[in-house]
């Protein structure tokens, strides 16, 4: 089974990744540990413990800082009746069904970017947010594909763990940060010597790197996931890819500044302003997501006919695939 | 002695907790696919609701197409007293094909295709159809799941012991995809 041996492999390695992550850290912790206080196991485990205890302070705040700060970011208004967009509404519904979530809050932003993100710790605080911008451009089966990935994301509580992901990374860049005063100011010998202290500061340089690296590339990972679990539910992944080439054809510049909440996104709107990409951006190119969708459909990714409803009576012009 | 036994002890110890999670498992799996088939059946008794109103609208604008009227009626009928999975299936099927045909019967009657209530309705109709496409989705994931867990090796012990069943798939094309005759008078 292509997809489902797609899904296991991103899952598992989405775990790892974070595995490494702890790794890491404990890592760093045990590096410090030794340099501040040279092989005394109680120091060591006072030190180590407290920056666990921030980590997880941090993470449990940004957790409870809510959803609702990324809606306010994108500057989305909540829709609570189905006319006010009455394609979304149907798209979000279908696709929780085919799911079998229940059905997130839905809002959208007077935006005339092509784009939508999807935001929640959880499926009861889940919420999907679509641009104007997308609703214009996009028929029945593209706007479902960009659902069915979002709903993905809520669905594969990928929200979580990337908020979990991305504040591992920034505790170890503050750990760094940390050592790196501690090895400049200390004079203290009881420590490892110069030996430990190089160590140390190699360990405190390339930490954050290589965090900042784990970090996107679980990101990326979960992108692949969204799309892979998106095309499941659809079984029809040449929505999803029309859905991306338009979008990432757009010229269109997004009107607010997004890069806090970029990550959220189904194309990073900083496509407009740049072509980031590889190691350091947090969606997989757009041309690889088509090849690996593609994949998926058999390699009959570019025949997307649309179901063309005619808008007066709804009756089908032209058989879909 | 004594290493031998407790090896054989741990053993025993793996085997069970292995056994009680695939239970769970299956049980999990289980009740996701009960939950499936109940929201198919919502959305199939939505289509089934919205069926009078759509058959009395058109009626007014076309009432010499008997025919097509009472096809539509009896297999609403046939679809909501079908029993089992397949024969439920088959006679949703059979309804679907029977609104198709309702449906191209409008098209030639320009009157009923300005009708509000009508165009409503149509759009209601074809709400609910993707619902049940939805829903008929995610209930045959989850069958799919179960069914390869009840039959893969080493959890098929497990199923056997706990008398798990398979289940059948719910198989139902889309009013679209179905073959609608062309209507000729």
């Amino acid at each position: 089974m292509l997809l489902d041996d797609q899904i296991r492999r991103n899952r598992w390695k989405s775990w790892a990744l974070f595995a490494g992550f702890f790794f890491i850290y404990a890592a760093i912790g045990a590096a410090i540990s030794f340099a501040i206080a040279g092989f005394e196991p109680q120091g060591n485990l006072i030190a180590f413990a407290i920056f666990a205890v921030v980590a997880i302070v941090v993470v449990t705040f940004t957790l409870f800082m809510g959803d609702d700060m990324a809606v306010a970011v994108a500057g989305g208004r909540q829709i609570h009746d189905r006319k006010h967009a009455p394609e979304l509404w149907d798209a979000v519904e279908t696709m929780s069904l085919a799911a079998g979530i229940q059905r997130p809050r839905i809002f959208v932003s007077e935006d005339p970017s092509p784009n939508a993100f999807a935001a929640g710790r959880s499926q009861a605080q889940a919420l999907v947010c679509a641009n104007r911008g997308l609703l214009e451009r996009l028929d029945k089966e593209e706007l479902e594909g960009v659902i069915a990935h979002e709903i993905s994301h809520i669905r594969n509580l990928d929200v979580r763990l990337m908020t979990y992901a991305a504040v591992l990374a920034g505790s170890i860049a503050l750990l760094s940060e940390f050592v790196l005063r501690g090895a400049i100011f200390s004079d203290d010998d009881s420590g490892g010597g110069v030996v430990g202290l190089i160590v140390v500061v190699l360990a405190a340089v390339l930490a954050p790197i290589a965090a900042l690296i784990i970090q996107l590339a679980i990101s990326r990972r979960r992108e692949f996931l969204a799309d892979a679990s998106a095309a499941d539910l659809t079984r029809y992944p040449q929505g999803l890819a029309s859905a991306l080439r338009q979008i990432s054809a757009t010229q269109v510049r997004p009107s607010h500044d997004r890069n806090a909440i970029a990550h959220l996104y189904i194309v990073p709107p900083r496509l407009f302003k740049e072509k980031a990409a590889g190691l350091f951006s947090t969606h997989p190119p757009v041309s690889e997501r088509l090849a690996r969708l593609d994949g998926l459909a058999g390699g009959e990714l570019h025949i997307h006919r649309p179901r063309v409803r005619t808008a007066a009576t709804g009756e089908l012009l032209g058989a879909g695939e | 002695m004594t290493v031998v036994l407790i090896i054989i002890a741990a053993v025993v110890v793996i085997a069970v907790v292995w056994a009680v999670v695939t239970y769970n498992r299956l049980v999990r799996l289980s009740v996701s696919a009960d939950e499936g088939e109940s929201e198919i059946d919502v959305q199939l008794k939505r289509r089934h609701d919205l069926i009078p109103n759509l058959v009395e609208t058109v009626k007014g604008y076309a009432s010499h197409e008997r025919g097509t009227f009472e096809r539509v009626t009896e297999a609403r009928g046939a679809a909501i007293s079908a029993q089992g999975a397949r024969d439920r299936a088959a006679a949703e099927g059979e309804l679907s094909q029977a609104l198709g045909r309702l449906l191209a019967v409008a098209e030639a009657y320009p009157d009923l295709k300005a009708n509000q209530n009508f165009l409503e309705l149509q759009r209601e109709l074809t709400a609910t159809e993707d619902r049940i496409q939805a829903a008929r989705r995610f209930y045959n994931t989850q069958v799919e799941a179960l069914n390869t867990k009840i039959q893969s090796l080493p959890s098929r012990i497990v199923a056997r012991m706990g008398s798990f069943r398979e289940r059948e798939f719910f198989e139902l094309e889309d009013r679209a995809d179905a073959e609608v005759p062309s209507v000729t008078f």
